[in-house]
């Protein structure tokens, strides 16, 4: 499903990707890609590690992301798709080849089983993380509210006494952070026309 | 806006009880408008999907890679753009519009650089915006949750409590600052990445969450790895939030009120 306009422009952060593509063409993509980096690894590195169940395998996994994109950065379009959809789509690539390494070497990870084992159930924590990073963004007082109201699933009324809010705050709050989440959702699950490798 | 939305003749459904009503909560939503507007159903049904999404699991961490990736990843973008930007073809620049190969993209100014990139946090002046800002990032790192840092192993001295350090808007450093417990006392490592140059040096806090009172514990410099000892018998659940500052050589002992990055401690 394709985010409507006029929800994309509700966020103006890197999500577009048409700041990253003007950069490259200006000849700042290594300044850019650094931004790039430091907005989305957070996302990449914990889909990774939900997907994989071990930190170091992550961090691995999160190099080979960022690299992929970096090497296939003249193929990014913006008009195609978001940036962090082209992201995830790489994210998903390097996760399925880590998967493959592993099928052949029958290696057995340290740590916490990993989550999901198939490229199905890696959407849905892609899903998941996609929120919860927008959440982890939404500041403060609309964060915890939100996450009273998603998690805890306290109604509004509930939580505008937990937090001793007025009614009319706590509901505006929750119209304006579920619909900014929504748009988030939508601009990364939006299946970007771009090939990265 | 609480009163319903109007779009040409229709009537729409309030927005705010479409949003409690895609979390699940009773309300007094236009359940006759409803039944028959395809738009206030659409609207509905998509945010109730978000709602089903973040429902289906645990609220999940969200975490930061090793400091070595960026590294890693730097000094392949880093060759790539050094040997690629002069015969680029495929997007001519001007040799005014092109910029000086960067060795290093995140050294590339100071504190004071670009108009853009000073955050001024005012401290005891003006007391409202800090305590946002300060309780903005306890709630983040709340949200965040449990440790969010995974490069330890067994080798190193015993780490207490560790702190993923965020950059504030304007900076961009960021790193991770950890509590480790030793038998000659606490100490905190502080490891910073991309912090700007700077003609003066950047000092390490521990603050109340309510930035109501802070400790100093001492300079780091960019691009270093600092461990700076703990006052004996601090209250780190008190003092949690860990901060950096840029300061100038100026005598002046306060913090300087420019904040570069900031974390919550957390056990």
């Amino acid at each position: 499903m394709s985010a409507q306009p006029e929800r994309r422009r509700e966020l103006d952060d890197s999500a577009s990707g048409r700041d990253f593509a003007s950069a490259l063409a200006n000849g700042d993509g290594d300044v850019a890609f650094e931004e790039v980096y430091r907005r989305w690894s957070p996302l990449v590195y914990s889909v990774a590690r939900r997907a994989l169940g071990d930190g170091h395998e992550a961090d691995d996994v999160t190099q080979r992301v960022f690299i992929s994109a970096w090497r296939s950065r003249n193929s990014y379009d913006p008009a195609a798709g978001s940036l962090p959809g082209w992201l995830m789509t790489i994210t998903r690539r390097r996760i399925a080849d880590r998967w493959a390494e592993r099928a052949r070497d029958r290696s057995v990870p340290d740590g916490d089983p990993p989550e999901v084992g198939s490229a199905a159930g890696l959407d849905g924590v892609v899903d998941r993380l996609v929120i919860a990073d927008e959440l982890a963004r939404l500041g403060e007082p609309p964060g915890q509210i939100m996450r009273l109201a998603l998690y805890e699933e306290l109604t509004h009324t509930e939580i505008a006494e937990r937090l001793d809010l007025p009614l009319g705050t706590v509901k505006s709050h929750i119209r304006r952070s579920l619909n900014r989440l929504r748009t988030r959702w939508e601009v990364i699950h939006d299946e970007p026309g771009n090939d990265p490798r | 806006m609480s009163q319903e939305t109007t779009r040409g003749d229709h009537t729409h459904c309030d927005p705010e009880e479409l949003a409690l009503a895609a979390l699940g909560e009773r309300t007094d939503i236009d359940t006759d408008h409803l039944a028959t507007c395809d738009t206030c159903q659409a609207d509905l049904a998509s945010l109730r999907r978000i709602v089903r999404i973040t429902r289906s699991g645990d609220a999940p961490d969200i975490s930061f890679p090793a400091p070595w990736v960026w590294e890693e990843i730097n000094t392949e973008v880093s060759n790539d753009a050094t040997s690629q930007r002069p015969q680029d073809a495929r997007t001519p620049v001007s040799a005014g519009q092109q910029s000086p190969i960067a060795e290093s993209p995140t050294t590339d100014q100071g504190p004071a650089g670009s108009d853009d990139t000073g955050v001024v946090v005012p401290l005891r002046r003006r007391s409202a915006p800090w305590l946002a800002a300060a309780a903005a990032v306890g709630v983040l790192f709340g949200a965040i949750g449990g440790v969010v840092w995974t490069q330890g192993s067994n080798t190193e001295p015993t780490v207490v409590a560790q702190a993923s350090l965020e950059p504030l808007p304007g900076f961009p450093s960021r790193g991770v600052a950890r509590v480790q417990s030793t038998d000659v006392g606490d100490s905190v490592t502080v490891d910073l990445q991309g912090l700007p140059a700077t003609e003066g040096y950047y000092e390490v806090w521990l603050l109340t969450e309510d930035a109501s009172a802070m400790v100093s514990l001492g300079a780091v410099g960019p691009g270093e790895t600092s461990t700076l000892p703990l006052p004996p018998g601090i209250a780190l659940d008190r003092f949690r939030i860990v901060d950096i500052s840029a300061e100038e050589f100026d005598g002046d002992p306060t913090h300087s009120t420019i904040s570069v990055a900031r974390g919550d401690l957390q056990a």
